[in-house]
């Protein structure tokens, strides 16, 4: 039974859960979660490593490969439709699902052997005949729009031939290219210094806010969620432990989990501590037993 | 506790290619680190700061000026097998790659490795005991031993490379990007050891990262590079709160949000 869908709802899931077959048996990864966002607005789903946060994001994105997984949920909307985000029963393409996906690393998502304008070709080509001129033109505006000089000759080349910051560029014009409602980032600038990380999240944010679209970032910093995503989604053992404004992650109604979370987080004046909070000690100063 | 020792560079630069297409990696640098220090080194990716430690640990060999460690050069450290494996005992490397594990071996001999080479120790008993004394100094469980390196989290594999480091007790420990890829729960632990085991041992550190508040944390004194120069340095407390560089402001002023931020209750 599909819940009221508010005018603006970029995404909404509804007990959503995910599991993984080994040996024969379903062992749960995520269980029950569910939110809502509206168009423009900023999520970031945090956790530590093995908390199910790239699985939820893959899942979403329909991306799980067959066979291995099992999704169940009462409701998946995207851009206000029901879309079937069960394992292998997916009938739309992703490009027309409305939610794009970035990662990590640019160049495990790039075809390593295509020039980057057929790389746009397939996307803004698909399911519709557009002539080669057409499509051109819209790349090499997307190219220009992130920030690269000359996008007509950046067309020609191939992944390998571009800088590590060019081709995370390029990602990002990419996957925003079919203009989804959602984007999803995973770990967008965990390999990023500082400076760089924070030119990238100014691109992906500026975007996606000219765009309406949503953005779920995947992130093991809680820094970059603070600074830069409206609420949070915090993820621990597949379970979520709070969704609330991201502002409001250190409130004293906040799990004990989260706060502590919050807490480990290592500040640039820490200089005069002679040692870290660490999750574990959190913990049990809490008297909430070890993670 | 670990002897004293001098590491001096002078006029160290590092050119990668000739001609047009030269790049300098490293500007000509002059830099002294003792015993006593714990320097951070901070900077975006290409701004030298990983070329610096390979540099020191003999990875790479400079264009032009030179790294002298306890009145000798690297290059000549390096000369023969002898004197490299001594060098290798007393300045020890941890990348960020954990990888450098053999996958078939299991953590407790790729620890042990280290011990007969560089140390010359045979007798399987001692090993053992040093085993156990590195894992119980870095909150290890000693039963992971017996491990692949695949068996166990990013986080532990971090520490086992530390332990691979510190169990033939360096007088310098290089330390490059070692916690960037942990998570923030993991990453106060491996801080935490990293600074109890040097102040306690006395030995040098030098902490190479992009992340600033580990390095502010686990440093005292800071050096700043861009494209191969050091645009700053000095304590890390100067640097923190009265940054004078303009790129120095824009990293710290990136991280500052100390202050919105609420303190747990």
């Amino acid at each position: 039974m599909s819940t009221a869908t508010r005018p603006d709802e970029a995404i909404a899931v509804r007990d959503f859960s995910i599991s993984y077959r080994v040996d024969g048996e379903l062992v749960p990864a995520v269980s029950d979660v569910t939110f809502s966002l509206s168009r423009s607005e900023r999520l970031a789903v945090v956790g530590e490593s093995g908390s199910g946060k790239t699985t939820l994001a893959t899942a979403i994105a329909g991306l799980l490969p067959h066979g291995v997984a099992h999704v169940e949920y009462a409701d998946a909307r995207i851009a206000g439709r029901d879309v079937d985000l069960r394992v292998g029963h997916r009938v739309i393409p992703i490009s027309q699902l409305g939610v794009s996906m970035i990662f990590q690393d640019a160049m495990t998502s790039l075809d390593p052997v295509a020039s980057i304008g057929h790389q746009f070709r397939t996307v803004l080509a698909s399911g519709e005949r557009r002539s080669r001129r057409d499509v051109r033109g819209e790349a090499a505006h997307w190219i220009d729009r992130v920030g690269i000089p000359r996008p007509e000759r950046v067309l020609g080349l191939r992944p390998y031939e571009l800088s590590g910051g060019m081709r995370q560029r390029v990602m990002i014009a990419l996957a925003m290219c079919s203009k989804p409602a959602v984007l999803i980032a995973d770990e967008p600038t965990s390999a990023l210094d500082v400076a760089v990380s924070q030119r990238i999240m100014s691109l992906i944010l500026e975007l996606t806010a000219e765009l309406g679209t949503a953005v779920i970032a995947i992130t093991h910093d809680i820094d970059l969620a603070q600074r830069y995503l409206d609420r949070t989604l915090v993820l621990h053992q597949g379970i979520v432990q709070d969704f609330c404004a991201t502002d409001g992650l250190s409130a004293p109604e906040r799990s004990a989990y989260t706060r502590a979370l919050v807490k480990c987080v290592p500040r640039l004046r820490d200089f005069d501590r002679t040692s870290l909070p660490t999750l574990a000690a959190t913990m049990r100063g809490t008297g909430m037993g070890g993670a | 506790m670990a002897e004293s020792f001098e590491l001096v560079l002078s006029g160290v630069r590092k050119d990668y290619g000739r001609g047009s297409t030269a790049l300098t990696a490293v500007q000509p640098l002059d830099l002294r680190v003792t015993e006593e220090s714990e320097l951070g080194i901070i900077g975006e990716s290409g701004s030298g700061k990983s070329t610096l430690s390979r540099m020191i640990v003999g990875l790479e060999h400079p264009t032009s000026g030179e790294i002298v460690f306890d009145g000798r050069s690297v290059k000549e450290w390096l000369s023969t097998r002898r004197s490299r494996l001594e060098f290798r005992q007393q300045v020890q490397y941890v990348a960020q790659d954990t990888t450098s594990f053999d996958p078939r071996k299991t953590l407790g001999e790729a620890v042990a490795v280290p011990l007969r080479f560089l140390r010359g120790i045979t007798d399987r008993d001692e090993i053992r005991d040093r085993l156990d004394a590195i894992a119980e100094e870095l909150a290890l469980d000693p039963a992971m031993y017996e491990r692949l390196p695949h068996q166990v989290s990013g986080g532990q594999r971090q520490r086992f490379a530390l332990a691979r480091s510190l169990v033939v007790e360096p007088r310098l420990l290089l330390c490059d990007e070692v916690v960037s890829a942990l998570d923030v729960s993991v990453q106060g632990t491996v801080l935490n050891l990293i600074k109890g085991f040097v102040q306690r041992h006395r030995m040098g550190l030098m902490f190479v990262a992009h992340g600033l508040p580990a390095v502010t944390f686990i440093s005292r004194e800071l050096l700043v590079m861009k494209r191969g120069e050091v645009v700053e340095s000095g304590p890390v407390r100067d640097l923190v709160e009265s940054p004078q560089h303009p790129y120095t402001r824009e990293l710290m002023n990136a991280y500052d949000l100390d202050d919105g931020r609420k303190e747990l209750s």
